[in-house]
């Protein structure tokens, strides 16, 4: 279409199209958040601490990639425990067996469960809603009990143990310092990744596929190869999660590890912090992972499982009354402030 | 030859009771259009409540139904006001996700409360068997069996013929439309949850003299009933028992022929495939799997 | 530019489009009109790729569309409105409208100014920043239309824009249809309004009963006797004398 005549009523309710809250804009919050992160790594002096922190990142990734699916494209996973076990058996596997360095290893796992991830969305290509879900979920229990039973592979119930050799080369190191840090990055990345999806064109065909795919088909998007590709990228990014806990747990256990009890935690620490933003997973696991293993630590001497009972609880109340979690609340108490950018699609359309 | 048809026989005994557990699952869906995600909690809880009835009065099982399905009952109710009402017309996520919450907190409140020890109760009769020919069935399982089979007919007869079950149905088929007829689809909604939990009371009874209750019992339990409404179909009765006699069947000969964690892979592959070649079940609504529902 | 060849659809023994043949030339308005039921939003259907005919074929530009997916149709410059508007609901007008720029540009900052002609061409620039639970009836239908637009189609397929807005809104709806030809927007528009695809459309095709019954401007289609006995009935046919 060429020039159209303008008319500049560029307003509404104040705001001007250059004005408007812009996706992907990283806040004030955001930039403060990380920072301070940076610097609680750097200055805990404690093993404990460190644990939790080291715990904390982690998680705050492996929920940022489980977002790219879940929230970007509206494909909830109940199944993530699976392509995060794929990294970390993949790396380990080759680590074990031929001495493959985890470096190259958590590549090559992150491109197999990047498969694991297209496989299962062309397969449950016509599904929808709980359907999709409950499939999601069936899938991570096919990939438990293979964990579990294919012994000569994945060791079976025993798991795998990798040898707490130091080696810069096989990735296992003496002290916190090198896993605090790693996994530091691996979250900032995974933030960084998420906020430059939300501005970019992909992410835009992200948002249309999961509003509505006929629509999206009506402007020339191809809403399959955006539902596997979302699948397959967030799962790839999982799975690099799975080498990082590999090689800092150095033990596999497939009880734990591919349970959906994982895949739960992803999905609830993103429904929690805001689903479908780059802050809302790093908010999430923020005050989710440490505030669960604190509660846990002074908890376990009179009950153990209140943590988990109070945490339930929390769920239940946040998803109840904080729809959009806790970034979509803070882009409430501060709708025009440094808080906008977390305005999280569910809050848009109330 | 005989094996076989032992094999077959408590197969699809075993799957009468598997649908009995699955049936509120699908009940729940058919109308509220919602996925329970705390529905094998619900199942620890009758467990857990038949367990206790048993053990403190001494009455057997079946008689603590009288108590146990009440207490299902009301149960739902609560949920229904705290939980899900207030879900039920918003996207399904913040159903999925408040129902799973719920999950986490009563699964771990039972460990709380109750440790991680197995509970079970004596068998019947100091654990007889019947005999049919060449045929060795445990008291119990031919008991659950028809139980669950008079209960289902019976819901089915009632679904078809009850005025409240033609306005279930209506409900099922066109939910706006159900309501312009003059349906008070709030309370069926409610009616419904609490029904399908009272159903849940009934699988707990039925259950808790062949297996051991323990706090993470419901997610074993729950991952079957999934597989078996999805089977089916979900929304549909007569597909949850044939959903569950499926998975009973496939159960019953894979634990002997192959090794029983591999019958777990067996089921699960098979719901992958239908879900593939036909994903609305067995004897599904057609295209409810498509559209997905409630967005 | 566009050719229906013969197309028809069946629903098992029902034809709801039988045998329909006609051509849109560019730079024209094309309407088609009939009755309800005459087959209009099948046809609409057929011709948007998102129903396959049973039988003939449509041709865009020289390629046969009629097998292809919605998606690969709107890659070739064909862009379409929904009835029943099918805006993304989570995101705010402007970037409804943004999506649909980016389909040709790269970057948010190149598809930005598309985005902004399209909406300010429509008339709904001052909601850029609204989420799309607040818009009414009829701004939905002016953002699906701005949608379309921000795909720089060669051709605009409407099916019935001009439902449920308020008669401002139609006058500027109309302008905004007739001045597309001289951006370089062909127009297929099936409408239940008359009065706006009277006066503005270039030509017609009237449906019935799955049939095209008739053909011309419309100032011949009003005196066409067998379009006047579909709409009002033979008695009003013969009445009129036509």
């Amino acid at each position: 279409m060429t020039a159209i005549p303008g008319r500049s009523r560029l307003a509404f309710k104040g705001l001007s199209f250059s004005k408007a809250p812009r996706r992907g804009a990283v806040s004030v919050i955001d930039i403060v958040v990380l920072a301070l992160c940076a610097i609680a790594a750097v200055s805990i002096n404690s093993q404990y601490a460190g644990e939790i922190m080291i715990r904390t990142f982690l998680w705050a990734g492996l929920a940022l990639a489980w977002n790219i699916a879940g929230g970007y494209a509206g494909l909830i996973s109940f199944g993530h425990a699976a392509f995060f076990a794929i990294g970390a058996y993949t790396s380990t596997i080759l680590l074990l067996a031929w001495g493959i360095s985890p470096w190259l290893g958590i590549i090559v796992g992150a491109l197999f469960a990047g498969c694991a991830g297209a496989l299962l969305t062309t397969i449950c290509a016509r599904l929808r809603g709980p359907f999709f879900i409950l499939s999601t979920l069936a899938a991570g229990e096919v990939t438990r009990i293979a964990a579990l039973n294919w012994r000569s592979l994945t060791g079976g119930p025993e798991g795998l143990e990798i040898p707490p050799v130091p080696s810069a080369l096989d990735m296992v190191f003496k002290n916190q310092w090198p896993y605090l840090a790693l996994v530091l990055a691996y979250m900032v990345l995974m933030f960084g990744l998420s906020a430059w999806i939300e501005q970019s064109r992909y992410g835009y065909f992200l948002f249309a596929t999961r509003d509505d795919e006929d629509g999206a088909a009506a402007i020339g998007i191809n809403p399959w190869a955006m539902r596997v590709s979302a699948m397959a990228l967030s799962a790839a990014l999982a799975g690099i999660g799975g080498t990082l806990y590999a090689q800092y747990f150095l033990y596999l256990d497939p009880t734990h590890i591919v349970s959906p009890d994982i895949s739960f935690e992803f999905a609830l620490i993103c429904a929690i912090g805001g689903l479908g933003t780059a802050s809302g997973p790093v908010l999430g696991a923020l005050i989710i992972v440490p505030l669960s293993e604190l509660l846990r630590g002074w908890l376990s001497q009179s009950a153990s499982g209140l943590h988990l009972v109070i945490y339930g609880t929390v769920v239940v109340v946040v998803i109840l009354y904080f729809p959009s979690g806790i970034s979509g609340a803070i882009a409430r108490a501060w709708p025009q402030g440094f808080g906008k950018s977390f305005i999280s699609n569910e809050e848009r359309a109330l | 030859m005989d094996t076989i048809v032992q094999l077959l026989v408590s197969g699809v005994m075993l799957g009468g009771i598997y649908a009995v557990m699955s049936i509120g699952l699908t009940l729940i869906f058919g109308v509220l259009k919602i996925v329970n995600f705390a529905h094998g909690e619900f199942l620890m809880l009758a467990m857990y409540s038949a367990w206790a009835v048993v053990t403190f009065t001494g009455v057997n099982a079946y008689v603590a139904m009288i108590v146990v399905i009440p207490l299902l009952f009301v149960f739902g109710v609560v949920v229904y006001w705290l939980i899900v009402r207030p879900a039920v017309d918003k996207p399904h996520l913040i159903v999925v996700f408040a129902t799973m919450g719920l999950s986490i907190a009563m699964q771990n409140l039972a460990l709380v409360l109750m440790t991680a020890d197995l509970r079970d109760i004596p068998p019947l009769l100091s654990g007889t068997s019947l005999h049919f020919g060449p045929l060795y069935l445990r008291l119990e399982l031919v008991i659950g069996f028809l139980i669950s089979i008079i209960v289902t007919a019976a819901l089915m007869l009632f679904i078809k013929r009850s005025y409240l079950g033609k306005a279930i149905r209506a409900t099922v088929q066109d939910r706006d439309a159900a309501m312009l007829m003059g349906i008070n689809v709030p309370r069926l909604f409610l009616l419904t949850f609490a029904a399908g939990s009272a159903l849940v009371g009934l699988a707990g009874c039925i259950m808790i003299p062949l297996y051991s209750t323990f706090p993470t019992v419901g997610l074993n339990f729950v991952l079957i009933a999934y597989v078996i409404v999805v089977l089916g179909g979900m929304g549909s009765m007569e597909g949850a028992l044939l959903g569950g006699i499926c998975v009973g069947v496939v159960q019953s000969l894979s634990g002997y022929y192959v090794a029983p964690a591999y019958g777990q892979m067996f089921y699960f592959l098979i719901f992958l495939l239908v879900m593939v070649f036909r994903p609305n079940g067995l004897l599904g609504q057609r295209g409810a799997a498509m559209i997905g529902i409630n967005e | 530019m566009l050719s229906v060849e013969a197309i028809g659809r069946n629903f098992g023994a029902l034809w709801a489009v039988r045998d329909v043949t006609f051509s849109v030339e560019p730079g024209e308005i094309v309407g088609i009109i009939g009755p309800n039921g005459a087959g209009k939003s099948t046809l609409f259907g057929l011709i948007a790729a998102a129903l396959s005919p049973t039988t003939g074929a449509v041709r865009f530009i020289d390629r046969t569309i009629s097998s292809m997916r919605s998606y690969e149709v709107a890659r070739l410059g064909l862009a379409r409105t929904f009835q029943i508007p099918k805006p993304f609901k989570q995101l705010t007008v402007w970037e409804n409208v943004m999506l649909s720029a980016l389909r040709r540009h790269r970057t948010p900052r190149q598809a930005a100014p598309i985005a902004e002609q399209a909406m300010s061409y429509i008339g709904i620039d001052d909601l850029a920043v609204a989420p799309i639970a607040a818009l009414t009836v009829g701004q939905l239908k002016k953002l699906e239309v701005a949608r379309a637009l921000a795909t720089e189609p060669k051709l605009l397929l409407l099916d019935e824009v001009m439902a449920g807005l308020i008669p401002a809104e139609v006058r500027e709806m109309m302008t905004a249809i007739a001045s597309l030809p001289k951006r370089g927007v062909t127009v297929l528009w099936v409408e239940h309004v008359m009065m706006a695809i009277m006066n503005v459309a270039h030509r017609l095709v009237v449906m019935h009963q799955g049939r095209v019954i008739a053909q011309g401007t419309p100032a011949d289609v009003a005196k066409d006797r067998a379009v006047i006995a579909a709409y009002l009935g033979e008695k009003y046919a013969y009445a009129t004398g036509s």
